[in-house]
């Protein structure tokens, strides 16, 4: 039997042992169970108490649409995309949007912006941290999910595209327009403080 | 086992859940396949249809009628078609983006290639005379067809004012043709001193666009003959 880079069997493997025998499908669980559950919970924000609520709904529906699951592509981000869009529909359900980003999450996209495009880089995140919150609660759902996905999650441009269901093009236009509404925001908001 | 797997698998088991099968996700995409590769081909007969129009106008309108005027022109390309055309090519395009992979492609380049699809099926269609077949069938075949289209057929079945169109049946002899009109009467239409437009024989063109004088009650002097469409 093909093995991963760590020795277990790959993703695709588990899929095709869970279609022939339902108990596999714990191994996928356990597998995918850390990595959905922290980005389900970076979704949620606020109402992270769901997340176990959310998780059960994501794997159920994952197992029932096994046979959607496109062999020749990877495994994560058609399971991510189901954590995305079940994540969605809860928040829907509670008449809310999609939380605001995490201070230790917030800094990480900080280091995004300032690096590489400010001589003055590690003074600005000094001052930024406390601005980043807001500025990420003014972002456009979309834009926020991309910025999640691209420097949180460490995803590819391609498979945030398989994720986000968007075409790879608009990605990289949704990660800059990101990028430059995040560091305009915060900078206004730094020059009201100043 | 985490608590989550226990909840999971306990789940599964109670609720004796199974994955959909495979079929169920096949026929989804197959359908969207289906609906786009449908719209596609009837954008392109729209599109022939459409072109069938307006070279039949252009030929017959244009080149033998005097002074037609703009709103004629305008009216003589059938509304119809001019709607259904790029319906056909937004619902291959909504089709293709709902396929597996069609999220990839941006709607925009998705809208382009759907519609440079059916215009080239179109034009190759429009060369190979569908065009007219399928105008020819859904005017015997589907009622109120006909005032949904205008193509001008009316302007040439005026034999009074000059104008007659219609099939060449058959050469009765070298200076007599056997034609029946688009209103099917029958007319001996007296060739012998007109100007024959066509590349075809008369015969073989099908329907004609006769310029003349009528000289009888089915009988007329041509003095142009061109091809309709």
């Amino acid at each position: 039997m093909l093995k991963n880079a760590h020795g277990q069997p790959t993703d695709v493997q588990l899929v095709e042992s869970t279609l022939r025998n339902r108990q596999a499908y714990g191994a996928i669980v356990l597998r995918y169970q850390p990595i959905l559950g922290r980005y389900v919970k970076r979704l949620l924000g606020r109402h992270a108490s769901a997340v176990e609520d959310v998780l059960q709904e994501v794997f159920i529906k994952a197992y029932l649409n096994l046979n959607d699951y496109d062999r020749a592509r990877n495994f994560a981000p058609w399971i991510y995309r189901i954590a995305h869009n079940e994540t969605i529909t809860h928040l829907r359900r509670r008449n809310t949007q999609p939380q605001t980003i995490s201070g230790e999450d917030a800094e990480i996209i900080l280091m995004h912006i300032a690096d590489g495009d400010d001589p003055h880089a590690a003074w600005q995140r000094g001052r930024k941290k406390s601005e980043m919150n807001a500025a990420l609660a003014a972002l456009k759902p979309q834009y926020r999910d991309v910025l999640v996905l691209r420097y949180l999650e460490e995803k590819s441009y391609d498979e945030i595209s398989d994720i986000l269901e968007i075409p790879p093009g608009t990605v990289a236009t949704y990660l800059s327009r990101g990028l430059r509404q995040l560091q305009a925001g915060s900078n206004t908001r730094a020059q009201k403080n100043d | 086992m985490t608590e989550l797997q226990r909840k999971i698998l306990a789940t599964l088991e109670e609720r004796n859940l199974a994955p959909r099968p495979a079929y169920v996700f096949l026929a989804k995409f197959s359908v969207f396949w289906i609906l786009a590769t449908s719209s596609i081909i009837l954008g392109g007969i729209s599109f022939a249809i459409l072109l069938f129009a307006i070279s039949g106008y252009r030929t017959t309108g244009w080149s033998g009628f005097d002074n037609v005027p703009l709103e004629e022109l305008l009216f003589s390309i059938p509304a119809l078609w001019v709607v259904t055309t790029p319906l056909f090519m937004a619902s291959a395009a909504y089709s293709l983006r709902h396929t597996r992979r069609g999220y990839r492609i941006p709607a925009r380049t998705m809208v382009a290639l759907s519609l440079a699809t059916s215009l080239a099926l179109g034009l190759v269609l429009h060369v190979f005379d569908m065009g007219r077949h399928v105008h020819e069938l859904l005017e015997k075949n589907v009622p109120y067809y006909e005032r949904l289209t205008h193509i001008p057929f009316a302007e040439w079945s005026r034999p009074q004012q000059g104008y007659l169109g219609g099939r060449a049946d058959r050469l009765q002899d070298s200076s007599h043709l056997l034609l029946t009109d688009f209103h099917g009467k029958q007319w001996i239409v007296d060739i012998s001193s007109a100007k024959i437009e066509l590349v075809n024989s008369i015969v073989q063109e099908g329907d004609v666009a006769i310029r003349g004088n009528e000289t009888g009650s089915n009988t007329f002097l041509a003095v142009t003959i061109s091809e309709f469409d």
